[in-house]
């Protein structure tokens, strides 16, 4: 029997796992809600009167919710990202991961007070990624509910590190220190139902600041560079693309800005293009910084590869037949998230989100509650493909 | 002078009873009900939190609570609408003992909970938490279930700021507490000024306790309450716990005065009663405070009634209810 066959007895039960979850209903809104309202940053915490330690909050919750869920192990990496484990009925067989990050675009704030009414909850980082989070803190009650079990080991991997300047930082970290071979992994994201990713494009994300002496201004300058950047030639095969998508600087409304910063993303189908682009970028700004005898550097934060599954491969093919048994209709779009990292490493793996959102980065951000159970009912269907073998061609 | 020794042996923080565990152990050997209750009025931004995290976290992971009831004054929002959709059994005050008439007001709630209520120990919250964490009511059962002498638990919030290992500036309460409570407290009962924040609105305590405190309608139910309890039965059965931090509505000042005109009201009620005080007036039952507009002032008139609902246990119904006698 191929993995479509051996899936077939799951997907017809899939929408009665979507049914049975709404028995948990409270018990993943509560995860929502106590992850996201915890600051995504570091402290010191003190377990007792003796030794206090620096540590990620989230991360912290993250772990005492899968320990308090009843997961067989939980720890944390030696670069400190938490990981439960949920044992498999075989050891021998390679382990599957969940992935999610913990951490959101928006800056950190003390305080996070999540709403909920009878549709949805609402607030900051909700969408992006404390549902997502939220799910995977559920999954030992939820397996248990349903009276599933893995042939595989299941790792849920907390990433507390993972965007804007941090780089995928978290992820790359955790490849550090782990050994084990993986069978697969999926990556949840909040946003959005359907959303299906099985490759990432190429990219580099960058700032380029620029400073400059009295009597000139950085952002006559940079507004040069965004007009230089707009115009450069870009093919559209392979497809490639410059985001322009943050600009700062300046003091004062009366003083000329003797600093100003943009941040731009260079995206394409082809890791070589992108090189090609930056390479361009880097002789623009310096040629800027000549002519204008302005001050101009480039941080690169981040780098990542063009990798992608084929839309052939059985965890893709998989992955549609789940979401169509459960009426959703899959999206399919690149993600350079920390799903760039486990193909990079040669580990078939696929982004999905787990419900409907609105306002996405902003204080209210919303995610609906209904579509959730679906979410997850999708999620356990792509678990059970890759238990099934989707991932052992 | 207070009883030095009472802070340190009744006071306690929240992490004292994370052990949800050892808390349902406690209660199954007690065997004893216990019923959580949400007084509401217009709180639809904040009650479904409050009813999913404590029934998620203290219903289907710990069975610490039994009931979680909400008893609302007439929302005009969509208050119990959303409460019965995560789980609450609702009811409006008005249609609990209907022929004992229908007031508005929080004590008048918390009254009238006791007769829907099936617990042996209560537990109190105001729906109004926007930072709600399932220790709010775990840690004020701790005390209730863990020391036999201990039948009321009050919260308090924000710990006391240390220095050092040897000075430590206590934060206390809010505007009202330090303004008007507390000035009180020290003139009359000095023992309970050791109550860090007399009017949160967070407590737990035994039916028994409850059923046999007469209940202001009004803003006055924390402050007689504790002078009830006090009088009753002593500091003993008195423990406090340290929440931490509580987000709430913020309330403008003259908010807080009408507020402080009700406690002031059923204070000097109940030290007269004790004999504490003699009162050769009639008081009046109007809050005047001013607005003004320009060079214009106009006055606004708040009528803030005394009134009180009788102790539980003189109720024929309820002690039929509970006690299977007339209270007669």
């Amino acid at each position: 029997m191929d993995i479509h066959d051996r899936l077939q007895p799951y997907l017809v039960k899939l929408p009665d796992y979507a049914n049975a979850l709404k028995g948990l209903r409270e018990l993943i809104i509560t995860n929502i809600i106590l992850l996201g309202q915890t600051p995504a940053v570091r402290a010191f915490t003190k377990d007792d009167n003796i030794d206090s330690q620096e540590e990620n909050l989230r991360a912290k919750v993250f772990l005492e919710r899968l320990s308090e869920s009843g997961a067989d192990e939980t720890s944390t990496d030696s670069f400190g990202n938490p990981i439960a484990l949920l044992k498999g009925r075989n050891p021998g067989k390679k382990p599957i991961i969940c992935a999610v990050h913990l951490d959101s675009v928006l800056p950190s704030v003390d305080e996070i007070n999540y709403r909920v009414t009878e549709k949805g909850i609402t607030g900051r980082g909700v969408a992006d990624n404390a549902a997502g989070a939220g799910v995977v803190l559920s999954l030992p009650e939820i397996l248990r509910h349903l009276g599933l079990e893995f042939e595989s080991d299941l790792y849920l991997l907390g990433l507390p590190d993972s965007l804007g300047k941090k780089n995928l930082k978290s992820i790359r970290e955790f490849f550090l220190a782990w050994e084990k071979p993986i069978r697969g992994a999926v990556c949840l994201e909040g946003m959005d139902l359907g959303r299906l990713s099985y490759y990432s494009r190429g990219m580099i994300r960058a700032e380029i600041h620029c400073r400059t002496d009295e009597g000139k201004n950085s952002i006559l300058v940079i507004n040069d560079i965004v007009n230089r950047l707009l115009a450069v030639r870009l093919p559209l095969r392979p497809a490639s693309k410059i985001v322009i998508g943050k600009i700062g600087g300046g003091i004062k409304h009366g003083d000329p800005a003797l600093s100003a910063a943009l941040g731009f993303e260079i995206v394409s189908d082809s890791r070589k293009m992108v090189d090609d682009v930056f390479k361009k970028v880097l002789d623009m700004t310096e040629s800027i910084a000549y002519e204008e005898q302005v001050r101009i550097k480039i941080e690169k934060l981040s780098d990542i590869d063009s990798v992608r599954l084929d839309y052939g491969h059985p965890l893709v093919k998989s992955a549609i037949s789940v979401m169509e048994s459960l009426s959703i209709v899959p999206e399919v779009s690149s993600s350079e998230s920390e799903l760039s990292i486990f193909l990079s490493q040669g580990i078939p793996a696929i982004a999905v989100g787990v419900t409907e959102i609105e306002n996405i980065h902003t204080e209210n951000a919303y995610v609906a509650i209904d579509p959730l159970f679906k979410g997850i009912a999708q999620v356990l269907g792509i678990l059970i493909a890759i238990d099934e073998g989707a991932c052992d061609a | 002078m207070p009883d030095a020794d009472w802070l340190s042996t009744h006071t306690f923080h929240h992490s004292a009873f994370s052990d949800l565990n050892l808390l349902v152990e406690k209660k199954q050997q007690k065997n004893v009900k216990i019923s959580l209750c949400f007084p509401t009025l217009n709180e639809e931004a904040t009650i479904a939190k409050e009813i999913i995290i404590m029934k998620s976290e203290l219903m289907l992971r710990y069975p610490l609570l039994d009931e979680i009831v909400v008893i609302d004054s007439g929302s005009t929002d969509r208050t119990r609408e959303v409460a019965e959709k995560y789980g609450a059994r609702v009811y409006l005050a008005s249609n609990i003992l209907p022929e004992l008439g229908d007031f508005r007001g929080k004590g008048e709630n918390l009254w009238k909970a006791l007769y829907v209520l099936s617990g042996d120990i209560i537990v109190y919250i105001d729906a109004d938490i926007r930072n709600i964490h399932h220790r709010f009511v775990y840690a004020l059962l701790g005390p209730l279930l863990l020391y036999d002498n201990i039948r009321y638990v009050k919260a308090f919030y924000d710990r006391p700021i240390a220095y050092d290992s040897t000075r430590i500036k206590p934060k206390g309460g809010g505007r009202v507490t330090e303004l008007v409570i507390r000035p009180l407290f020290s003139l009359f009962t000095p023992e309970l000024t050791q109550i860090i924040q007399p009017l949160s609105g967070e407590y737990a305590g035994y039916r028994s306790v409850f059923e046999n405190l007469a209940f202001p309608l009004g803003y006055g139910v924390e402050t007689s309450m504790l002078l009830d309890i006090y009088r009753k039965w002593g500091m003993d059965v008195i423990a406090q716990v340290d929440l931490d931090k509580r987000v709430h509505r913020n309330q403008e000042v003259l908010s807080l005065g009408r507020m402080a005109f009700g406690i002031i009201q059923t204070f000097l009620k109940r030290v007269e009663k004790d004999g504490l005080i003699g009162i050769h007036t009639t008081l009046h039952d109007t809050m005047i405070q001013f607005n003004s507009e320009g060079a214009n002032y106009s006055q606004n008139l708040y009528e803030i009634k005394d009134f009180e609902r009788p102790p539980m246990i003189e109720i024929d119904t309820y002690t039929e209810k509970f006690h299977g006698r007339d209270a007669s």
